[in-house]
C-alpha cells in the first residue's frame, strides 16, 4: 500500500486576538488524502476552509502539527524549501480568478513557468500546448477584462495546471459563475482528475461536490465528517 | 471669492489630514525654494542689479591688451589715455586712476592705512556720483604742482571726523602730505576697490609720462546714444595709429572696452551661472518629487474627484481645487524656503564666493519676491500634472470600480515614471558637475606653488615718498627693518619683497627685458614678472636656488648690477639654469644698463594656482629702491600669527608713523587664492548631494507606492510560485529601468551641459570618462538602495494577506 499524498496530524491554526488571547481557526485536524482523490471541502462561512487550503498550499506557515506531502515532512522544511516543494506539486485556482490585469492570456499562462526551471523553448511549447488543450488559442492575446467570468476561470485553471502539479487547490472556483459555466468547470476538474491530478476544492454547492469522490465538512475549525 | 475660500479651506484640511505626505512635500519644497532664493539673490545682486551709479550701463572700463604678448587685462599708459580722451568722441567723460593705499594721521589717533585711489578730475562725472558734502575735483587740480586735495569716504568721515561738516576746507595729513579736504562721498560709494576710503587728485603731465609705463587704470562714460562698439572701434583705430607713430612702445597694443559691470563680475560670473543652473535643476527635482507625491495621492483620491464631478463640478473647478491645494503647499514650502535662504545667504557670504561688496547686502525684499515667484511657479508646475489627470477621469469607470484600489491608471503610472526619469537625469547632471569641480579642486590643491607657505607671516609696509624721497632712505629702512625682525624671538628668517606669490600683495608688476646679444627693440623683448627683494627672500619663503647665488647684502647701488631669474625664464631664454649664469639682460626701457644673471631659482605661482608659470626676475632692492610699498615675509619657528604684534613693533620702532597692513599668513594667501573655486565646489556639491537625496527619496516614494498598488499582483505571483528573489527582482527591475532611462538621458544632457562649466575646470576634461563612470555608479547604487527597501517589503508580503486584500 502506498502512502497518502497528504497526511495531516493534529494541525492547529490560531490567530492572536489581543493580549494573550487566541482564536482557533483550525482545531486538531487529522486528515489523509490519497493521490487521485477529488475532495470537496464544505462548511459555513468562517469555518476555516480557506485557511485549510492556504495551509495545504503552503502559503501559510503559522500552524502547528505535522503535515506530510508525498511523504515529505512539510513541518520540518525551511520556508525556501516549502516554496520549492509548492512549485513542484501545487497549482492554485481562486474564486476571483486572480489573473493579472495588465498581462495577456498568453502571458498569464507563462507566469508559473517563469518561476520554475523551464527553458525558453520549453515554456513556449508548454503554453502553446495548454492553450490548445483548453481551446483558448484564439484568446491568447486578449486581456482578462476582455473575457467573460467563465473564460477567465478557464484561463486561471489552465494557469494552475500548466506546470503539471500533482495537486490542485481551488477555493470556491465557481463562486462567481452562473450554473452553466460552473458545470463546465466541474467537467474540466473531472477530466483533470481522471488524468491523475489530485483535486481539493472548496465549495458551497452539493452539485459541485457530487463531481468529487469525497466530502470533508468543516465547522468552527473542526472536521465533523 | 466664496468658492475660493472654500477651496482653500478644503485644501488646508486635505493637507492636514495626510501629515506624512505634507511634511515630506513641504520639506522638499523648502529645500528647493530656499536654495534657489539664496543663489538667485546673489546672482541678482552681483550680475543683474545695475551698479548704484547714474546710467550705469554707460560706464565703461579699459583693459590694455597685447595679444601677441598674451596680455589680456593689462594696465594703461597715461599718454595713450590722453590721446584716447582727446580723439574718441564716443566718450563724454573718462578718467585715469591708480589705486593703492594712504596713511592717514588724524589728530588724536594712531596713523592708519586706508585704501586710496588717485584719480583725475573726470573720475566722478564718469561714474555719475555726487559728493554729499563739498565738491569733487576740478581739472586744474590735476595739473602737476597744484595744491593737493582729497575727498573722504562717508565711513571714514564718520570714524575719524565725527561726521563733522566743517571738515570741508580743512587740511589733513595723507601719506605725509598735508591735503585739503574738498568733499565727502555718499555712504556705500567705494569705487574702485570696493573699500576705497580716500580719493586724491592724480597729477600727471602727459608730456613727461612714458608710453610704456603701463601702470594706470581708467574708466569712462559713453555719450548718450553712443554704443560700446562705437567707442571700441574708435579706440582701436586710434591705437592702430599710435602703434605706427610710436612703434617702439605701442606695437601690438590695443585696448578692450568693457561695460564696468561686466568687468567687475568677470571672475565670478561663470561660477554664479553654474550655481544658478544647479539650483534651478535642484528646484526642478524638488518639483518632480512633489508632483510624484501628488500624483500618487491623486490616484488615491480618484473617487473623491469623480464624485465631485458627478455632483456637477466642472473641469475648471476640479483644476482649481487641485491647484489651490498645490499652491497652498508651495506657499508654505516657499515660506520655509525663505527662512532657509536667509540662513543660506549668511553662509554664502562667509564662503568667499566673491569679495564683491554687492554681496554683503544679504537678502532683501527682492529675495522675498523671488521666493514668492518661485513658490507660485513650482506650485503651478507640480500641481498641473495631477490636476490635468484628474480632470480627464472617466467618471463612470471610476465610480463603478467601487472600492477597488488596484485601479491605478496606466497614464498616471507613466507620468510618475517620466517624472522619475527627469529627476534622475537632472541629478546625474548635477552630480557630474559637482564631481568635475571636486576633481578640479583636488588637482589644484596638488599643484605645487613653488614655495613653502607653512609658517610664513606676511604684512605690508608702504613708505610715503613725501617722507622717504630718496632711494637710499628706503633701502636703509627695509634693510634695518629686516635686521630687526630677524632678532625677534621665534623668527627664523625674514625679507622684504615687492609682491608676494599668489597675489599675496594684491598686485604684481610686469617688465619687459632684452637678453644680451639681441637688439633693443619691441620685437626682441620678452616679458617677465618683476620683483625687487632684499637678501634672504628665497630662504624665507623657501624657493629653491637652482644655480648660482642668492641676492646678497653686498649687492648695492654701487656694486655691479645683478639679477636672479626663475627656471622657466632661464630655459626659455638662455637654455638652462646653468647656462644662464654670467649672461646679461637689460630690464629694457626702465634701465639703460645690463644686469648679470647671478642666480636661478625655482618657479613659483605668481597670480593663481591654475595660471601657467611665467618668467620671473628678481632684482636686489638696494639696486632698485624706487618702490615704497613692500611686503614683509617672516618665517616663524612658532605659530606665525603669534609674531604679528612683535613684528609690527619693529616697524613702529623704526618709524611710528608707518602702519602695517594686509597682515596675513601665507597659508591664508594660499587659501584665498582658491576661495572662489572652493566655494563654488562646496555649493555645487551640496546641491548635488541634495539632488541625490531627493532623487533617492523620489525613487523610494514611487516604488513604495507602486508596491502598495501591486500588493494583489505580488500575492498572485507568489501563489503561482514566485520566490522571494523573484519578487525582489520584479520590483527592483521596475525601478532600475526607470533609473537607467534617467541616467541615459542625464548622460546625454551632461555631454552638452558639462561644457558650461568648462572654464571652472582645472586639469580635468568636461567629458572625463572616469568621472562619468564614478558618478553613474554612485547614482545607480543610490537608485538600487531606494528600490531595494520597497522591494524587500514586497518580498516579505504574506501571500494569504496579499490575496485577501481588495
Ligand atoms: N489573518 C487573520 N487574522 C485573524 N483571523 C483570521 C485571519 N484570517 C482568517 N481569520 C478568521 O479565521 C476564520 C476562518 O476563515 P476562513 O478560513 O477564511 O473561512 P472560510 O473560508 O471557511 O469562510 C474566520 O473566522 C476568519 O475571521
Ligand atoms: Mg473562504
Amino acid at each position: 500500500m502506498t502512502a497518502p499524498l497528504i497526511k495531516l496530524n493534529h494541525i492547529e491554526r490560531s490567530y492572536p486576538l489581543g493580549k494573550q488571547q487566541f482564536t482557533y481557526v483550525l482545531r486538531d485536524i487529522n486528515l489523509e488524502i490519497e493521490e487521485g482523490d477529488f475532495v470537496s471541502v464544505m462548511g459555513p462561512s468562517g469555518a476555516g476552509k480557506s485557511t485549510l487550503l492556504h495551509l495545504l498550499g503552503m502559503h501559510d506557515f503559522g500552524w502547528t502539527g505535522e503535515f506530510f506531502l508525498d511523504e515529505t515532512p512539510v513541518h520540518r522544511l525551511k520556508p525556501k524549501e516549502r516554496t520549492t516543494l509548492r512549485n513542484e506539486q501545487v497549482g492554485f485556482v481562486f474564486q476571483n480568478y486572480n489573473l493579472l490585469d495588465d498581462l495577456t492570456v498568453y502571458e498569464n499562462l507563462d507566469i508559473p513557468l517563469s518561476y520554475r526551471r523551464y527553458s525558453k523553448s520549453e515554456r513556449t511549447a508548454l503554453v502553446a500546448d495548454t492553450l490548445d488543450r483548453f481551446s483558448i488559442v484564439g484568446k491568447k492575446d486578449l486581456y482578462p477584462r476582455q473575457l467573460s467570468g467563465g473564460q477567465q476561470q478557464l484561463v486561471s485553471i489552465a494557469r494552475a495546471v500548466i506546470a503539471k502539479p500533482k495537486l490542485i487547490l481551488a477555493d470556491e472556483p465557481t463562486g462567481n459563475l452562473h450554473s452553466g459555466q460552473a458545470e463546465e468547470i466541474m467537467q474540466l476538474f473531472k477530466k483533470l482528475n481522471t488524468e491523475g491530478t489530485t483535486i481539493i476544492q472548496v465549495t458551497h454547492s452539493e452539485t459541485n461536490a457530487a463531481h468529487g469522490n469525497r466530502v470533508i465538512q468543516l465547522r468552527d475549525g473542526w472536521i465533523i465528517k | 471669492m466664496e468658492t475660493l475660500l472654500q477651496d482653500i479651506r478644503f485644501g488646508g484640511r486635505m493637507l492636514l489630514k495626510n501629515k506624512g505626505f505634507t511634511l515630506v512635500a513641504i520639506a522638499t519644497l523648502a529645500l528647493g525654494i530656499g536654495a534657489s532664493t539664496a543663489i538667485f539673490s546673489v546672482v541678482d545682486a552681483v550680475l543683474l542689479r545695475p551698479l548704484p551709479y547714474a546710467n550705469p550701463e554707460r560706464i565703461v572700463s579699459f583693459d590694455a591688451i597685447n595679444p601677441s604678448a598674451g596680455i589680456t587685462d593689462g594696465n594703461l599708459s597715461a599718454p595713450d589715455f590722453f590721446d584716447w580722451q582727446k580723439r574718441c568722441d564716443a566718450l563724454e567723460h573718462s578718467a585715469l586712476f591708480v589705486s593703492g593705499g594712504a596713511i592717514l594721521a588724524p589728530e588724536k589717533s594712531e596713523p592708519v592705512r586706508v585704501p586710496r585711489a588717485v584719480v583725475t578730475s573726470d573720475f566722478f562725472p564718469a561714474l555719475g556720483v555726487q559728493p554729499v558734502l563739498g565738491r569733487t575735483f576740478r581739472a586744474e587740480e590735476a595739473k602737476a604742482g597744484a595744491e593737493p586735495v582729497a575727498l573722504l569716504g562717508n565711513n571714514l568721515w564718520r570714524r575719524f571726523f565725527n561726521s563733522d561738516p566743517s571738515v570741508i576746507g580743512q587740511r589733513t595729513s595723507v601719506s605725509g602730505r598735508m591735503v585739503t579736504v574738498l568733499g565727502v562721498m555718499p555712504a556705500g560709494f567705494a569705487y574702485p576697490n570696493g573699500d576705497t576710503e580716500v580719493w586724491t587728485s592724480l597729477q600727471v603731465n602727459p608730456a613727461k609720462e612714458a608710453r610704456d609705463n603701463r601702470s594706470f587704470e581708467a574708466i569712462g562714460r559713453l555719450k548718450p546714444g553712443a554704443s560700446l562698439t562705437q567707442a571700441q572701434t574708435q579706440l582701436s583705430a586710434i591705437n592702430a595709429q599710435l602703434a605706427q607713430q610710436f612703434h617702439e612702445t605701442n606695437k601690438g597694443w590695443d585696448v578692450h572696452l568693457y561695460r564696468l559691470q561686466d568687468r567687475l563680475v568677470r571672475e565670478v560670473r561663470p561660477s554664479l551661472l553654474a550655481l544658478l543652473g544647479a539650483v534651478f535643476f535642484l528646484l526642478l527635482i524638488a518639483c518632480a518629487n512633489v508632483a510624484n507625491l501628488l500624483l500618487a495621492r491623486a490616484a488615491a483620491r480618484r473617487r473623491e474627484i469623480a464624485l465631485r464631478a458627478a455632483l456637477g463640478a466642472s473641469r475648471a473647478r476640479v483644476w482649481r481645487q487641485l491647484l489651490t491645494e498645490s499652491l497652498l503647499l508651495a506657499l508654505v514650502g516657499g515660506g520655509l524656503g525663505l527662512l532657509l535662504s536667509i540662513w543660506l545667504a549668511d553662509l554664502l557670504a562667509g564662503l568667499g564666493l566673491t569679495d564683491l561688496p554687492q554681496l554683503a547686502s544679504g537678502l532683501d525684499q527682492r529675495a522675498v519676491l523671488i521666493s514668492l515667484a518661485l513658490s507660485l511657479f513650482t506650485g503651478l508646475l507640480f500641481g498641473a500634472a495631477p490636476a490635468w489627470q484628474a480632470s480627464r477621469l472617466d467618471l463612470n469607470k471610476t465610480l463603478n470600480e467601487g472600492g477597488r484600489s488596484g485601479g491605478d491608471g496606466v497614464s498616471s503610472r507613466r507620468s510618475r515614471d517620466l517624472l522619475l526619469v527627469a529627476e534622475v537625469a537632472l541629478s546625474l547632471v548635477l552630480l557630474l558637475g559637482a564631481a568635475l569641480l571636486i576633481k578640479s579642486f583636488q588637482h589644484l590643491r596638488d599643484v605645487r606653488p613653488g614655495f613653502n607657505s607653512a609658517g610664513v607671516l606676511t604684512m605690508s609696509v608702504s613708505l610715503p615718498y613725501a617722507k622717504y624721497p630718496e632711494d637710499a632712505q628706503r633701502t636703509q629702512f627695509f634693510s634695518q627693518l629686516v635686521d630687526r625682525v630677524r632678532t625677534v624671538p621665534g623668527v627664523q628668517a625674514a625679507a622684504a619683497v615687492l609682491s608676494l606669490p599668489l597675489n599675496g600683495s594684491n598686485y604684481s608688476v610686469g617688465r619687459a627685458f632684452v637678453p644680451e646679444g639681441r637688439p633693443q627693440t619691441a620685437e626682441a623683448e620678452g616679458n617677465a614678472n618683476y620683483f625687487v627683494a632684499t637678501p634672504g627672500y628665497f630662504q624665507t619663503v623657501q624657493i629653491p636656488l637652482l644655480a648660482g647665488r642668492d641676492i646678497s647684502p653686498n649687492d648695492n647701488a654701487k656694486s655691479p648690477m645683478v639679477i636672479v631669474i626663475n627656471q622657466t625664464m632661464a630655459k626659455r631664454y638662455f637654455g638652462s639654469p646653468a647656462q644662464s649664469l654670467g649672461k646679461h639682460l637689460t630690464v629694457w626701457r626702465d634701465e639703460k644698463f645690463a644686469r648679470e644673471i647671478v642666480g636661478v631659482v625655482g618657479d613659483t605661482k605668481d597670480t593663481t594656482l591654475d595660471a601657467p608659470i611665467e618668467p620671473q626676475m628678481f632684482v636686489p632692492y638696494a639696486q632698485n629702491a624706487t618702490w615704497g610699498a613692500m611686503s614683509l615675509a617672516v618665517r616663524a619657528a612658532i605659530e606665525p600669527t603669534a609674531l604679528t604684534a612683535a613684528v609690527r613693533e619693529q616697524v613702529l620702532a623704526l618709524d611710528k608713523g608707518e602702519p602695517v597692513y594686509r597682515v596675513q599668513t601665507m597659508e591664508e594667501v594660499l587659501h584665498k587664492s582658491t576661495a572662489t573655486r572652493r566655494a563654488a565646489m562646496l555649493l555645487l556639491s551640496a546641491f548635488a548631494g541634495a539632488a541625490l537625496l531627493l532623487a533617492g527619496v523620489g525613487i523610494y516614494g514611487v516604488m513604495a507606492y507602486s508596491v502598495s498598488q501591486r500588493t494583489r499582483e505580488i500575492g498572485i505571483r507568489m501563489a503561482l510560485g514566485a520566490q522571494t528573489g523573484d519578487v525582489l527582482r520584479l520590483i527592483v527591475r521596475q525601478g532600475m529601468l526607470v533609473a537607467g532611462a534617467g541616467a541615459a538621458v542625464g548622460l546625454l544632457a551632461s555631454l552638452f551641459l558639462s561644457r558650461a562649466i568648462g572654464t571652472l575646470l582645472y586639469d580635468v576634461r568636461a567629458g572625463d570618462p572616469a568621472t562619468y563612470a564614478e558618478i553613474l555608479f554612485l547614482l545607480i547604487a543610490v537608485a538600487f538602495t531606494a528600490c531595494y527597501w520597497p522591494a524587500r517589503r514586497a518580498a516579505k508580503l504574506n501571500p494569504v494577506v496579499a490575496l485577501s486584500e481588495q
